[in-house]
């Protein structure tokens, strides 16, 4: 149900509500009979739409108050749905195209739903929207968002979805399949949502994280990693997804392959970083447990002076 | 805050606000009782949770308007240790919030350890131990430490974080906005760490954690019209509570030149840092926008620095050879510039232009020190330098979207990304990347997606003096390229279909391709290949029921090339070539059903599979004896959910539930690893944590409580 919930908000389901003739949703006439119509205010709207009106009242947007709007200054139906005179004259009749002349986000393109929300949604979260990958791919803010039906816990953010990550990776399947590996962070548990670390509105740094680089990021939670350290490991201070693998991994600290293999990717030297750990070496502690980390443990950095290969 | 002050505080609250208006109120409680068995104790069934037995509150909503305002209140898992409590209060103009979340990672139930924690920094080991381990006959070592080890007192791993936050926002008018944000977060709890007091002695040590992390934002907006400022500042500072891990050292008792009595590692320094922001977005004709911002941050690391060694017989020497400070004084400045420049100057034709540059700047001094003890062992002299890397990324790209009908959409991009880096062996590279993606709606329930992207990053020249000493000599093999700065050429492939042909019927596919080569790269990796693709179905027969499913599987190959090279400087011979081809498969899927079966009764059974294979396949040109492949791992969890509800009053539900579920896990890593591990003349001393395989089976009945 949540999957074709999701593809109507994209737009892409079809269209159950589609009127024969002239008069329709989303129309040249029916936008160009709203420009038309004038605010008449809620009192009207919960008229018909009376059990709308109940769920409305404890949502962060009834009351809420905005500098400037041609619906008022308090947010109500008309902020979002536009004037709505000409829809109340047409008194619930469907044939009468007045009836269409009226807002319906169900029926809008994607981008027109996220101008009617920026109206107001210009900062914080949103100051990026524009740029973002969502809004580039024309994902309209109703796909992730519901306003008179939100399911999140407690409301916050007004969500389609208890959590924010079955949102995500109803679009992200790629990422749902990750998150089921053994090694992963707590986002199936509900510890973690991937709004944690993704801004969906986008943001500065690459893939819409909430940094401004991957490390920056992943120090915002684990910043005992953030140094700088006395001794550095390269890849560290560079990239944290260079060895790990965020979404999830079948191996130890979502790393990216198996210990000692990944660090062989990148150290071949001499003596035991270039030894081959196969089957006769089973019980070697440079193949089980921590391998390669059992002694080079301070793999992020040392800042302890006899720290230059990390085992101190 | 104590678990009981958190409890009394929150009864009070709830009182207080309940009774003060509750004929207004809305919300709800879920609660009941539920027991649990597990049969064996792995801590995978409670990695990120705690699983309740006995008397539970799983859920909680209240609702109220207050002072001209709403207050709202929400949690899960009270009084547990992975409690999510937050609340809210808005007004017209005014939001406040504040949240508390505990997030326990439990990492092992079956994990002991002879150590004795004087301090949870402090590990010590029995005298006598190291003293019958030095003096006695070495052939009595091992029975020695086997016995000891026997006795080992048991040590749950894991770490619990605490975190606090809370915000302000207010529009106070005149465009106008602003946001503070402060959030305190608290770690505790001991993790598997390494301590090693040479080759053939390797300890594992319990890490004990209790780090704190506070962070403070403050955002001001101004809007006018078709212009966005916002300016922000912040902190954030780490403190380590344990700042360092001194362990014993099991086979000796009295400090000697290369034989400790004791090791000490310096856990991870604190450190602060600052940031100011800068965010402009300015709206222009033909549906334009240009969005620029501007992050400046600093960080500091001012730790003071140990001694070169604990090691008593060692630190006299040391002693004639003086840190060159007492602190690393550390400083990395990291800037930020991103500008983009989007337009729509046609209905059907889009575009952007970004830019962005990231540098991360490195301002720590150069330190040179005169040598290292490494394992607190002996004093090797010779001059090492540290290297306070820095990197930097710059990337310049356009976008084009284009939809010459309804039907159909084109986007194309092209990128390129310049990057640079300190202290590593590729100085530089550059990236060209180009993308295209093709959307066919031809019909409103039937979407095709397929982007293809592919990339070529060509590394600068080989900066050979960095695989070398400072004598000159060769320490690493010449033909090895690191893949995180070798060239790579990057194919990338995604395809979607879309299906809602009929209202009841609901099908989405996806498909995911992609590779990596490192075509100049003689060893190290060569080249990776992944694969993913999913699949997922809801189907509606009737209003009556809801059937959903979802299936998904990935596959991740790596291919590395190695030369063994059992002497001191890299051999330079084909015949000790070895090769590690290693694949990592996952499958999963999911299916749900739900039957509405009267208008008081409902019942939902969910299934999860998830099962993730590792193959390990080694293969050497003429190695004596050749090479052989690892075993392969697998992880298996599977599990079965049901609910029946049943509908008591319009304002109660009853629920009962039970949940079954089924690990299995083979990983030669993490499984039967002795206490005591001894291999020839190596002896390590591990913590136990195994993984185990288990079945658990929960039941409980709940109750839904509206009000």
């Amino acid at each position: 149900m949540f999957l074709a919930m999701t593809l109507a908000g994209l737009g892409l389901a079809g269209s159950a509500h589609a009127q024969p003739g002239a008069a329709s949703w989303g129309t040249a006439s029916a936008d160009s009979l709203q420009a038309m119509a004038a605010y008449v205010g809620m009192s009207q709207c919960v008229e018909c739409h009376d059990t709308i009106a109940d769920k409305f009242e404890p949502n962060p947007h009834h009351g809420a108050q905005v500098d400037a709007h041609p619906a008022g200054t308090t947010v109500q139906c008309e902020s979002c749905h536009g004037p709505g005179s000409l829809h109340v004259e047409a008194a619930g009749d469907e044939k009468d195209p007045n009836f269409y002349a009226i807002r319906n986000f169900d029926h809008m393109k994607p981008s027109d739903q996220a101008a009617v929300c920026r109206a107001c949604h210009t900062n914080g979260e949103q100051v990026h929207w524009d740029q973002s990958a969502h809004a580039r791919n024309d994902v309209p803010c109703q796909a992730c968002h519901s306003i008179h039906d939100a399911k999140s816990e407690g409301g916050k953010f007004l969500l389609r979805e208890a959590r924010a990550t079955t949102l995500c990776v109803t679009c992200h399947t790629d990422k749902r399949t990750e998150l089921a590996r053994s090694a992963h962070m707590p986002l199936r548990e509900g510890g973690m949502d991937c709004s944690d670390c993704h801004n969906p509105h986008g943001s500065i740094g690459p893939r819409m994280i909430r940094g401004v680089s991957n490390n920056d990021l992943c120090t915002k939670c684990h910043m005992d990693k953030r140094g700088p350290f006395l001794w550095e490991h390269p890849p560290v201070r560079e990239n944290c997804v260079t060895c790990h693998r965020p979404h999830g991994s079948n191996n130890d600290k979502v790393l990216a392959s198996k210990r000692p293999f990944l660090c062989q990717q990148c150290h071949i030297a001499t003596r035991h970083p270039s030894t081959l750990y196969d089957r006769p070496d089973l019980l070697s502690n440079r193949l089980v447990n921590r391998s390669c980390t059992n002694c080079h443990t301070q793999i992020h950095g040392s800042n302890h002076p006899s720290g230059e290969r990390f085992l101190r | 805050m104590k678990r009981s002050m958190r409890i009394a505080a929150m009864i009070a609250a709830g009182t207080l606000l309940g009774w003060s208006t509750l004929a207004r109120a809305d919300g709800y409680v879920t609660g009941g009782t539920q027991y649990w068995y597990q049969s064996l104790e792995e801590a995978k069934y409670q990695e990120f949770r705690e699983v309740p037995q006995g008397l539970f509150i799983e859920s909680f909503l209240y609702r109220n308007p207050l002072l001209g305002g709403h207050v709202r209140a929400w949690g899960a898992n009270l009084l547990r240790s992975d409690e999510y409590i937050a609340g809210d209060f808005h007004k017209p103009r005014w939001t406040a919030e504040v949240s508390y979340r505990e997030t326990p990672h439990n990492l092992s139930f079956v994990s002991s350890t002879g150590y004795a924690f004087v301090e949870p920094g402090i590990q010590t080991l029995p005298d006598a131990l190291q003293s019958a381990v030095q003096t006695g006959p070495d052939a009595s070592d091992v029975t020695i430490l086997s016995d000891f080890l026997n006795n080992a007192r048991p040590l749950d791993l894991g770490i619990r974080t605490d975190a606090l936050g809370a915000r302000l926002k207010g529009r106070p008018g005149q465009g106008f906005k602003f946001e503070i944000a402060g959030s305190r977060r608290n770690r505790s709890g001991y993790k598997a760490y390494g301590g090693s007091f040479g080759f053939n002695n390797v300890v594992e040590t319990a890490e004990p954690v209790r780090q704190s992390m506070a962070q403070g934002e403050a955002k001001v907006t101004y809007t006018k019209k078709k212009l966005t400022m916002e300016g922000l500042f912040g902190l954030s500072a780490f403190d380590n509570h344990e700042g360092t891990l001194t362990f014993d050292n099991p086979n000796r008792l009295v400090d000697s030149v290369s034989a400790p009595s004791r090791g000490r590692i310096d856990l991870y320094p604190d450190n602060r840092q600052w940031r100011v922001g800068a965010n402009l977005a300015l709206m222009l004709p033909h549906r334009s926008s240009l969005d620029g911002a501007f992050e400046y941050a600093q960080t500091r690391q001012d730790d003071s620095w140990l001694p070169y060694t604990i090691n008593s017989a060692v630190f006299a020497r040391t002693d004639s050879f003086p840190l060159p400070g007492t602190n690393t004084n550390g400083r990395v400045d990291l800037t930020t510039i991103n500008l983009r420049f989007t337009t729509h100057p046609f209905a059907h034709v889009g575009g952007t232009l970004r830019f962005r540059d990231h540098h991360y700047d490195n301002k720590t001094p150069v330190h040179t020190l005169a040598g290292q003890v490494p394992y607190d062992g002996s004093w090797a002299a010779g001059e090492v330098e540290t290297h306070p890397v820095s990197n930097r990324q710059t990337v310049s790209g356009a976008d084009l979207n284009w939809s010459p009908i309804r039907q159909a959409s084109l986007y194309g991009t092209a990128e390129f990304t310049h990057r640079e880096h300190t202290y590593r062996e590729i100085g530089a590279d550059n990236e060209l990347a180009g993308e295209g993606k093709l959307v066919l709606r031809p019909k409103t329930w039937l979407t095709a997606m397929g982007r293809y992207r592919y990339g070529d990053r060509d590394a600068d020249e080989l900066d050979i003096e960095e695989y070398e000493t400072d004598t000159g000599a060769l320490e690493e093999q010449p033909g090895l390229r690191r893949f995180d700065v070798a060239s790579r050429i990057q194919n990338l492939g995604e395809a979607s279909l879309s299906w809602t042909g009929m209202s009841s019927l609901a099908t989405t596919l996806n498909f995911r391709y992609l590779r990596n080569e490192y075509h100049e790269t003689v060893m190290g990796l060569q080249d990776d290949m992944q694969k993913s693709a999913a699949v997922d179905v809801v189907y509606t027969p009737s209003d009556r029921i809801d059937l959903e499913g979802t299936f998904g599987y990935a596959w991740i190959y790596t291919n590395q090339a190695s030369r063994t090279s059992n002497v001191g400087v890299p051999v330079q011979a084909d015949t000790l070539n070895w090769r590690a081809r290693l694949y990592d498969e996952i499958v999963n899927a999911t299916g749900n059903v739900g039957f509405h079966a009267t208008k008081k009764v409902d019942l939902n059974l969910t299934y999860f599979y998830e099962r993730s294979p590792g193959t390990y396949r080694l293969t050497s040109v003429k190695l004596t004896p050749p090479a052989q492949d690892l075993p392969g791992t697998w992880y298996r969890r599977q599990g079965v959910g049901t609910e029946l509800r049943y509908k008591l009053t319009t304002v109660a539900d009853a629920a009962l539930r039970w949940a079954w579920e089924e690990y299995d896990a083979n990983d030669f890593a993490s499984q039967d690893i002795p206490l005591l591990l001894v291999t020839g003349s190596t002896r390590a001393i591990f913590l136990g944590d195994n993984t185990q395989d288990y079945i658990a089976n929960a039941v409980s009945l709940v109750v839904t409580r509206r009000f």
